[in-house]
């Protein structure tokens, strides 16, 4: 009896000590999703995987209508690229250069026919996202949502 | 001066009152007391004494109340028992398995708690540390709700 009652006091400290975020050391490996969006302000639509997205999005922009371009996973690491590439001779690269716990550090860029028109370095929080928008599209524009979940 | 007897002395007397002597030196004494004033007296003022001892220690002994002192001693248990340091005491009573009980309990429901921690959505969604490129213009915005990060940019 007290043999196996050991062995579950054993069992218990493992997994505690395994699955405590507090206690769980980093990984070098982040799972990051790109979510390539069309915003206009057309027939009232959201698409059924931006529901999340969409209801945050609707309290900034005016826009009526959420479509899903594309939708990309990677699973990164550190100074590993993605590339994703958009309509219009357009390709984002995503890079995460320091992943914590806790944070990912990522440089992103947004290049059309080889030329960067935008870049930017963030500090993105753990199982969140961020959203970059900007350039335009049909009769719209073009969003950019990039979440990042550390493996 | 008091006068003593040359064949026993005060002890054997005492012993012989107290009938602590072998069958053989209590006849020997119990045959010389009748012979022996000296010795007569003694062990009569052995007996008095004696006496006077078991009658005043029955007399106290009857003081006291036997039933009402079962009734206390039962109730002092008692209140032993349900008692907040008896329960105390039995918290920190050395039962193995209820200390194991409560520590894998404390480990599992921590364990649980941990897991399904929400995401921390205190603070913006990212922090944006630099922006460089071609961009006419750059916004950087931040939803009410779940603070979520927004970067807007105008392309040239």
């Amino acid at each position: 009896m007290i043999k196996i009652l050991n062995m579950i006091i054993i069992l218990s400290v493992a997994c505690w000590v395994c699955l405590s975020p507090n206690m769980a050391t980093a990984g070098d490996t982040v799972k990051t999703d790109v979510r390539i969006i069309h915003a206009s302000q057309g027939p009232s639509y959201i698409d059924s995987k931006l529901e999340d997205l969409a209801a945050e999005l609707g309290s900034v922009f005016k826009y009526t209508s959420y479509r899903l371009i594309k939708e990309k996973s990677m699973s990164l690491k550190n100074n590993q690229k993605g590339v994703v590439t958009l309509p219009g001779k357009r390709s984002l690269v995503v890079t995460p250069i320091r992943i914590s716990g806790e944070k990912i550090k990522y440089q992103i860029g947004i290049f059309k026919s080889g030329d960067k028109i935008f870049g930017t370095q963030i500090l993105l929080k753990n199982k969140r996202s961020i959203t970059i928008g900007g350039p335009k599209f049909k009769d719209g524009f073009l969003l950019f949502n990039i979440s990042g979940n550390v493996l | 001066m008091k006068k003593t007897c040359t064949t026993y002395d005060k002890k054997i007397i005492s012993e012989f009152v107290d009938n602590e002597l072998s069958s053989e030196e209590n006849k020997k004494i119990s045959e010389h007391i009748k012979t022996c004033p000296i010795c007569k007296n003694i062990s009569e003022e052995y007996i008095q004494m004696s006496n006077a001892f078991v009658q005043r220690t029955s007399i106290e002994v009857e003081k006291i109340n036997t039933g009402s002192l079962g009734e206390n001693v039962l109730k002092q248990i008692k209140r032993k028992e349900n008692g907040f340091s008896k329960k105390v005491f039995d918290y920190f009573s050395p039962k193995l398995y209820l200390k194991i009980a409560s520590l894998v309990a404390i480990m599992v429901v921590s364990l649980i708690y941990f897991q399904a921690q929400p995401v921390n959505i205190i603070g913006p969604s990212a922090i944006v540390n630099s922006v460089d490129g071609n961009a006419s213009s750059i916004m950087i915005l931040e939803t009410e709700k779940s603070k979520h990060t927004i970067i807007w940019f105008s392309e040239t």
